[in-house]
């Protein structure tokens, strides 16, 4: 089991002498405060454009891709979710968690700041790292007023976020939801 | 003495008797000197003799511990009349010395006399125990008194501490244990009941058919199940994550 768990050690390397972080992969980071982060967080929102969060959370999912045994799909969800948790956490991200709600696959991050109202921005997040990680197009919509996102095809996302936006919960979302081979 | 005084002790040691037998007076009752008792002067040893019937009965002890936790030196005085007694029958030229007299209580007059306690004819005695033993005499007791019996004490008292004399009438120094065992014999099987120590006299236990008793109605067969399972969709198992991510990437609005 020592191959299926996350090994967080040696992964940031700090050259004082250069003034430079670099993660076990070699990509250069920088580390900011949360509440600097936050206003240009909202900025991206406001603005309507989340490529520059997508693309960290794309960063992320390589990172988590690298450190699997093997290709995600093929691999046990929990091995995944321990994975990408991991990296997660590493960057300060929060906690990541995996909930199936019937044939829905549901994300849920904890202890993440608040950063903007709608939590579009680790919606962002979280879409790029499974988007990488599984080599597929995954739009994660937030569930409005919890710290979970539902993992959709991104031509559903839309009607996801209305339904959210409108009051259902996380079960009646579900429930909306059917598979091809349930009709 | 007079012959008036004599019958007048003579029913009011009967009185006490019986009352004595009413009350179960447990044994084991003026056997033990109380340290009190020992102490004090000759004059009053059979003041001691009674004291000792409180001191022995441990429910009574138990009861009105103020008796016993009075000091040395305020258990000479203690040994007085109770208010309670009917006038003194006694003269003060009867009375003890003034020695006797001379820690007496500010309260009450200075009188060697049995203490309060015993002075109730419904508290146990042992000496009821051996009242067979030492009714027959009984009617002599008077006349055989010795001069230190004849104090300023109540008929009752005096009756009492006639109790607690040998019967042969000579006085005796201090109520002992052998004493005792010796008057047993007359009435050794009640002895023998009442050798346990009995309990102070208390109200009856309440026998289980008067008590009240509130038990819950038994619980009635529950129409549903009691635990339900609410989820529409079974959960589905899949080997790998990508599998689980197929699944929900082809989730479609209906």
């Amino acid at each position: 089991m020592t191959d299926t768990q996350f090994d967080p050690g040696g992964f940031f390397q700090f050259d004082l002498a250069h003034g430079r972080v670099r993660t076990r992969g070699g990509a250069r980071v920088l580390v900011l405060a949360e509440n600097v982060l936050a206003p240009l967080i909202v900025t991206a929102v406001q603005s309507g454009d989340l490529t520059a969060i997508r693309q960290l959370g794309s960063q992320l999912g390589s990172i988590v891709a690298q450190s699997l045994p093997a290709p995600a799909a093929s691999l046990p969800p929990q091995v995944v979710i321990s994975h990408a948790g991991g990296v997660m956490s590493l960057y300060g991200w929060g906690r990541l968690k995996l909930e199936q709600w019937g044939g829905a696959l549901v994300l849920v991050v904890e202890g993440l700041p608040p950063l903007d109202e709608d939590n579009l921005a680790v919606a962002a997040l979280l879409g790029g790292i499974f988007s990488t990680l599984c080599s597929a197009e995954v739009a994660c919509v937030p569930m409005a007023r919890t710290t979970k996102y539902i993992m959709v095809d991104p031509r559903i996302a839309e009607q996801v976020w209305t339904w959210s936006k409108s009051g259902d919960n996380l079960a009646t979302i579900a429930s909306k939801l059917s598979s091809p081979e349930a009709a | 003495m007079s012959h008036e005084r004599v019958q007048r002790l003579q029913a009011l040691l009967s009185r006490v008797q019986d009352n004595r037998k009413r009350t179960r007076t447990p044994t084991g009752l003026g056997l033990v000197k109380p340290a009190a008792a020992e102490n004090a002067p000759a004059a009053a040893r059979p003041v001691a003799a009674v004291s000792a019937v409180p001191t022995q009965a441990g429910g009574m002890a138990a009861v009105q511990p103020q008796v016993h936790e009075r000091p040395a030196a305020a258990a000479a005085p203690a040994r007085q009349p109770a208010p309670q007694e009917p006038a003194r029958a006694v003269s003060p030229a009867a009375r003890p010395a003034p020695a006797a007299q001379a820690p007496a209580s500010p309260m009450r007059p200075a009188a060697a006399a049995p203490p309060s306690p015993p002075a109730k004819p419904q508290m146990p005695a042992r000496t009821a125990v051996e009242a067979p033993a030492a009714r027959a005499p009984a009617a002599e007791a008077p006349s055989a008194r010795r001069p230190g019996q004849d104090r300023s004490a109540t008929p009752l008292e005096m009756a009492v501490a006639e109790l607690d004399l040998p019967s042969g009438g000579a006085p005796a120094p201090a109520p002992s244990r052998l004493d005792a065992r010796r008057e047993v014999p007359a009435t050794a099987a009640p002895i023998a009941a009442a050798a346990a120590p009995a309990p102070v006299p208390m109200a009856p236990p309440i026998a289980p058919d008067e008590a009240f008793v509130i038990e819950p109605e038994p619980m009635r067969e529950p129409a549903r199940p009691i635990a339900q399972v609410v989820s529409r969709h079974s959960p589905q198992v899949d080997a790998t994550f990508g599998a689980m991510l197929k699944r929900s990437l082809s989730l479609r609005p209906h």
